[in-house]
Protein backbone atom coordinates (compact mmCIF):
# COMPACT_ATOMS: atom_id res chain seq x y z
CA UNK A 1 0.00 0.00 0.00
CA UNK A 2 1.07 3.28 -0.87
CA UNK A 3 0.49 5.68 2.23
CA UNK A 4 0.53 9.08 1.20
CA UNK A 5 2.26 11.43 3.27
CA UNK A 6 0.01 14.12 4.36
CA UNK A 7 1.20 17.33 3.30
CA UNK A 8 1.01 20.83 4.73
CA UNK A 9 -2.00 22.24 2.48
CA UNK A 10 -1.06 25.80 1.76
CA UNK A 11 -5.31 26.51 0.94
CA UNK A 12 -6.17 26.04 4.61
CA UNK A 13 -2.97 27.36 5.79
CA UNK A 14 -4.42 31.44 4.49
CA UNK A 15 -7.08 32.20 6.88
CA UNK A 16 -9.26 33.85 4.44
CA UNK A 17 -9.69 30.12 2.73
CA UNK A 18 -11.42 29.26 6.44
CA UNK A 19 -14.86 28.92 6.31
CA UNK A 20 -17.11 28.95 9.53
CA UNK A 21 -20.29 28.03 9.85
CA UNK A 22 -22.27 29.99 7.38
CA UNK A 23 -19.59 29.01 4.90
CA UNK A 24 -17.65 32.63 4.87
CA UNK A 25 -14.15 33.44 5.84
CA UNK A 26 -14.43 34.99 9.35
CA UNK A 27 -11.55 37.10 8.17
CA UNK A 28 -13.78 38.60 5.63
CA UNK A 29 -16.27 38.13 7.78
CA UNK A 30 -14.79 40.98 10.22
CA UNK A 31 -13.78 43.02 7.37
CA UNK A 32 -17.17 43.53 5.97
CA UNK A 33 -18.32 44.12 9.38
CA UNK A 34 -15.51 47.25 9.54
CA UNK A 35 -16.96 48.02 6.44
CA UNK A 36 -20.36 48.56 6.85
CA UNK A 37 -19.62 50.62 10.50
CA UNK A 38 -17.45 52.79 8.38
CA UNK A 39 -20.46 53.59 5.92
CA UNK A 40 -23.03 53.82 8.79
CA UNK A 41 -21.01 56.61 10.55
CA UNK A 42 -23.39 59.47 11.00
CA UNK A 43 -23.52 61.64 8.07
CA UNK A 44 -21.95 65.21 9.00
CA UNK A 45 -24.03 67.34 6.83
CA UNK A 46 -23.85 70.98 6.59
CA UNK A 47 -25.58 73.30 8.80
CA UNK A 48 -28.87 75.08 7.82
CA UNK A 49 -26.88 78.90 7.62
CA UNK A 50 -23.69 77.28 5.82
CA UNK A 51 -25.78 78.87 2.45
CA UNK A 52 -26.60 82.04 3.22
CA UNK A 53 -22.58 82.43 4.67
CA UNK A 54 -21.27 81.26 1.65
CA UNK A 55 -23.10 83.28 -0.40
CA UNK A 56 -21.99 86.45 1.64
CA UNK A 57 -18.14 85.22 0.77
CA UNK A 58 -19.05 84.36 -2.78
CA UNK A 59 -20.84 87.75 -3.40
CA UNK A 60 -17.19 89.15 -1.20
CA UNK A 61 -15.27 86.92 -3.76
CA UNK A 62 -17.20 88.33 -7.07
CA UNK A 63 -16.62 91.83 -5.89
CA UNK A 64 -12.91 91.21 -5.30
CA UNK A 65 -12.79 90.25 -8.68
CA UNK A 66 -14.44 92.65 -10.26
CA UNK A 67 -12.22 95.25 -8.45
CA UNK A 68 -8.94 92.87 -9.39
CA UNK A 69 -10.32 92.94 -13.35
CA UNK A 70 -11.33 96.97 -13.30
CA UNK A 71 -7.67 97.48 -11.84
CA UNK A 72 -5.63 95.42 -14.43
CA UNK A 73 -7.39 97.02 -17.31
CA UNK A 74 -6.56 100.33 -15.97
CA UNK A 75 -3.45 99.41 -15.97
CA UNK A 76 -3.11 98.23 -19.18
CA UNK A 77 -4.57 101.26 -20.28
CA UNK A 78 -2.42 103.99 -19.37
CA UNK A 79 -4.33 107.10 -21.05
CA UNK A 80 -7.74 106.40 -19.28
CA UNK A 81 -8.94 107.73 -16.04
CA UNK A 82 -11.60 107.39 -14.26
CA UNK A 83 -13.86 110.13 -13.51
CA UNK A 84 -12.84 112.56 -10.56
CA UNK A 85 -16.00 113.39 -7.98
CA UNK A 86 -17.48 116.49 -9.58
CA UNK A 87 -16.72 118.89 -6.54
CA UNK A 88 -18.48 122.49 -7.72
CA UNK A 89 -21.35 122.04 -10.54
CA UNK A 90 -21.33 125.31 -11.95
CA UNK A 91 -17.71 125.26 -12.09
CA UNK A 92 -17.65 122.14 -14.10
CA UNK A 93 -21.37 122.84 -16.08
CA UNK A 94 -21.27 126.49 -16.89
CA UNK B 1 -35.41 83.95 -17.72
CA UNK B 2 -33.03 83.82 -14.32
CA UNK B 3 -35.60 81.17 -12.96
CA UNK B 4 -35.36 78.54 -16.30
CA UNK B 5 -31.08 79.12 -16.29
CA UNK B 6 -31.17 77.64 -12.80
CA UNK B 7 -34.16 75.17 -13.64
CA UNK B 8 -31.69 73.90 -16.35
CA UNK B 9 -28.48 74.07 -14.48
CA UNK B 10 -30.40 71.81 -11.85
CA UNK B 11 -30.61 68.83 -14.50
CA UNK B 12 -27.07 68.96 -16.27
CA UNK B 13 -24.77 66.96 -14.98
CA UNK B 14 -21.22 68.18 -12.39
CA UNK B 15 -19.37 68.56 -15.56
CA UNK B 16 -21.99 70.42 -17.40
CA UNK B 17 -22.53 72.74 -14.81
CA UNK B 18 -18.99 73.53 -14.07
CA UNK B 19 -18.82 74.17 -17.82
CA UNK B 20 -21.41 76.86 -17.30
CA UNK B 21 -19.38 78.52 -14.29
CA UNK B 22 -16.45 78.49 -16.68
CA UNK B 23 -18.67 80.75 -19.30
CA UNK B 24 -19.52 82.74 -16.75
CA UNK B 25 -22.72 81.50 -15.43
CA UNK B 26 -22.61 82.46 -11.92
CA UNK B 27 -25.60 80.99 -10.87
CA UNK B 28 -23.69 77.62 -11.67
CA UNK B 29 -21.55 78.40 -8.45
CA UNK B 30 -24.53 77.82 -6.15
CA UNK B 31 -25.89 74.44 -7.81
CA UNK B 32 -22.19 72.86 -6.80
CA UNK B 33 -22.15 74.15 -3.31
CA UNK B 34 -25.58 72.12 -3.47
CA UNK B 35 -24.52 69.57 -4.69
CA UNK B 36 -21.12 69.50 -2.83
CA UNK B 37 -21.72 70.59 0.57
CA UNK B 38 -22.93 67.41 2.44
CA UNK B 39 -20.63 65.18 0.95
CA UNK B 40 -17.41 68.00 1.54
CA UNK B 41 -18.26 68.04 5.01
CA UNK B 42 -18.71 64.52 5.47
CA UNK B 43 -15.29 63.91 4.22
CA UNK B 44 -13.66 66.90 5.82
CA UNK B 45 -15.42 66.25 9.35
CA UNK B 46 -12.79 63.29 9.46
CA UNK B 47 -9.65 65.33 9.12
CA UNK B 48 -11.00 68.00 11.43
CA UNK B 49 -13.29 66.57 14.07
CA UNK B 50 -14.25 69.96 14.81
CA UNK B 51 -17.07 72.02 12.88
CA UNK B 52 -15.72 74.98 13.19
CA UNK B 53 -12.64 73.91 11.17
CA UNK B 54 -14.98 71.71 8.88
CA UNK B 55 -16.84 74.44 8.00
CA UNK B 56 -14.14 76.81 7.24
CA UNK B 57 -12.52 73.94 4.85
CA UNK B 58 -15.41 73.15 2.94
CA UNK B 59 -15.60 77.29 2.83
CA UNK B 60 -11.92 77.83 1.01
CA UNK B 61 -12.71 74.50 -1.15
CA UNK B 62 -15.48 76.30 -3.00
CA UNK B 63 -13.83 79.53 -2.94
CA UNK B 64 -11.17 77.92 -4.77
CA UNK B 65 -13.46 75.93 -6.63
CA UNK B 66 -14.02 79.28 -8.18
CA UNK B 67 -11.21 81.07 -8.21
CA UNK B 68 -8.89 77.70 -10.23
CA UNK B 69 -12.45 77.17 -12.75
CA UNK B 70 -10.64 77.68 -16.03
CA UNK B 71 -8.12 75.08 -14.91
CA UNK B 72 -10.92 72.27 -14.39
CA UNK B 73 -10.47 70.00 -17.30
CA UNK B 74 -13.62 68.12 -18.33
CA UNK B 75 -11.13 64.59 -18.19
CA UNK B 76 -11.59 64.48 -14.98
CA UNK B 77 -14.91 64.19 -13.14
CA UNK B 78 -15.61 67.28 -11.01
CA UNK B 79 -16.06 65.40 -7.75
CA UNK B 80 -12.48 63.92 -8.26
CA UNK B 81 -11.55 67.45 -9.06
CA UNK B 82 -13.26 69.06 -5.80
CA UNK B 83 -12.21 66.10 -3.83
CA UNK B 84 -8.33 66.68 -4.72
CA UNK B 85 -8.70 70.29 -3.70
CA UNK B 86 -10.62 69.62 -0.35
CA UNK B 87 -7.74 67.12 0.53
CA UNK B 88 -4.87 69.24 0.04
CA UNK B 89 -6.52 71.91 1.69
CA UNK B 90 -7.18 69.18 4.60
CA UNK B 91 -3.59 68.50 4.91
CA UNK B 92 -2.46 71.73 4.89
CA UNK B 93 -4.15 72.74 7.54
CA UNK B 94 -3.08 69.45 9.52
CA UNK B 95 0.71 70.39 8.74
CA UNK B 96 0.28 73.99 10.19
CA UNK B 97 -1.67 72.83 13.19
CA UNK B 98 1.31 70.74 13.79
CA UNK B 99 3.90 73.23 13.40
CA UNK B 100 1.48 74.83 16.12
CA UNK B 101 1.68 72.14 18.48
CA UNK B 102 5.45 71.70 18.05
CA UNK B 103 5.86 75.25 18.94
CA UNK B 104 3.77 74.76 22.08
CA UNK B 105 6.09 71.68 23.16
CA UNK B 106 9.47 73.86 23.20
CA UNK B 107 7.86 76.08 26.10
CA UNK B 108 10.69 77.85 28.30
CA UNK B 109 10.75 75.77 31.78
CA UNK B 110 12.95 77.87 33.28
CA UNK B 111 10.48 80.99 32.12
CA UNK B 112 7.79 81.34 35.14
CA UNK B 113 5.85 83.02 32.18
CA UNK B 114 6.25 80.72 29.46
CA UNK B 115 4.31 77.98 31.20
CA UNK B 116 2.32 76.11 29.27
CA UNK B 117 -1.44 76.00 30.14
CA UNK B 118 -4.13 73.78 28.98
CA UNK B 119 -7.18 74.84 26.66
CA UNK B 120 -10.75 72.65 27.28
CA UNK B 121 -11.48 72.80 23.52
CA UNK B 122 -15.32 72.84 23.98
CA UNK B 123 -16.00 72.88 20.67
CA UNK B 124 -14.53 68.95 20.24
CA UNK B 125 -16.59 68.57 23.30
CA UNK B 126 -19.66 69.51 21.40
CA UNK B 127 -18.78 67.36 18.99
CA UNK B 128 -18.37 64.42 20.88
CA UNK B 129 -21.58 64.88 22.07
CA UNK B 130 -22.82 64.61 18.64
CA UNK B 131 -22.02 60.97 18.59
CA UNK B 132 -24.13 59.69 21.36
CA UNK B 133 -23.39 55.65 20.28
CA UNK B 134 -19.92 54.18 22.33
CA UNK B 135 -19.50 52.35 19.16
CA UNK B 136 -19.17 55.16 17.38
CA UNK B 137 -16.89 57.10 18.86
CA UNK B 138 -14.66 54.62 19.24
CA UNK B 139 -15.01 54.23 15.05
CA UNK B 140 -14.04 58.04 15.02
CA UNK B 141 -11.46 57.83 17.27
CA UNK B 142 -9.54 54.87 15.98
CA UNK B 143 -9.71 57.07 12.44
CA UNK B 144 -7.89 59.21 14.13
CA UNK B 145 -5.18 57.33 15.05
CA UNK B 146 -4.48 55.88 11.57
CA UNK B 147 -1.54 57.72 9.79
CA UNK B 148 -2.92 60.64 7.33
CA UNK B 149 -2.01 58.15 4.34
CA UNK B 150 -4.06 55.48 5.75
CA UNK B 151 -6.83 57.41 6.86
CA UNK B 152 -7.59 59.50 3.80
CA UNK B 153 -8.09 56.33 1.51
CA UNK B 154 -10.11 54.56 4.43
CA UNK B 155 -12.15 57.95 4.45
CA UNK B 156 -12.63 58.03 0.76
CA UNK B 157 -13.23 54.54 0.06
CA UNK B 158 -15.55 53.34 3.24
CA UNK B 159 -17.14 56.44 4.05
CA UNK B 160 -17.18 58.60 0.69
CA UNK B 161 -17.79 55.15 -1.08
CA UNK B 162 -15.03 56.44 -3.98
CA UNK B 163 -14.03 53.63 -6.22
CA UNK B 164 -10.12 53.19 -6.81
CA UNK B 165 -10.00 55.05 -9.43
CA UNK B 166 -11.20 58.35 -7.97
CA UNK B 167 -9.16 57.49 -4.93
CA UNK B 168 -5.67 57.44 -6.85
CA UNK B 169 -6.52 60.31 -9.14
CA UNK B 170 -7.23 62.57 -5.57
CA UNK B 171 -4.22 61.24 -4.26
CA UNK B 172 -2.31 61.23 -6.49
CA UNK B 173 -1.16 57.82 -5.60
CA UNK B 174 -0.24 54.51 -7.70
CA UNK B 175 -3.77 52.52 -7.48
CA UNK B 176 -2.23 49.22 -6.55
CA UNK B 177 -0.66 51.34 -3.71
CA UNK B 178 -4.21 52.49 -2.87
CA UNK B 179 -5.32 48.83 -2.53
CA UNK B 180 -2.67 48.14 -0.59
CA UNK B 181 -3.13 51.20 1.57
CA UNK B 182 -6.64 50.67 1.71
CA UNK B 183 -6.11 46.63 2.99
CA UNK B 184 -3.46 47.61 5.53
CA UNK B 185 -5.65 50.48 6.64
CA UNK B 186 -8.76 48.28 7.49
CA UNK B 187 -6.24 46.25 9.31
CA UNK B 188 -4.96 48.66 11.41
CA UNK B 189 -8.26 49.81 12.23
CA UNK B 190 -9.58 46.44 13.47
CA UNK B 191 -6.19 46.08 15.49
CA UNK B 192 -6.62 49.72 16.87
CA UNK B 193 -10.41 48.42 17.37
CA UNK B 194 -9.22 44.80 19.32
CA UNK B 195 -11.84 43.80 16.60
CA UNK B 196 -10.04 40.73 15.99
CA UNK B 197 -11.35 37.44 14.81
CA UNK B 198 -12.68 35.58 17.58
CA UNK B 199 -10.77 32.82 18.79
CA UNK B 200 -13.72 29.80 19.06
CA UNK B 201 -14.88 30.74 15.26
CA UNK B 202 -11.44 29.01 14.40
Amino acid sequence: MNFCKPERNSYFMNPENIKNSSGRSPVSNSQADLKNRLRTLPQVKAKPDFDQKMAALFSLELDNEIQRINQAWLRKSGKIRLPELISDLRTELF
Amino acid sequence: MEGSTIRQLHNMSDEDVMEQLQNGVVQAFDIIVHRFKDRLHNFLFRYTHNHEDCEDLVQETFLRVYRSRHSYQRIAKLSTWIYTIALNLAKSMYKKKQRMSLISIHADESDPDDREFEITDTTILQDEELHQKNSVHELEKALMELNDDFREVIVLRDIQQLTYEEISEITGTAMGTVKSRINRARIQLQEILGDYVNSETY
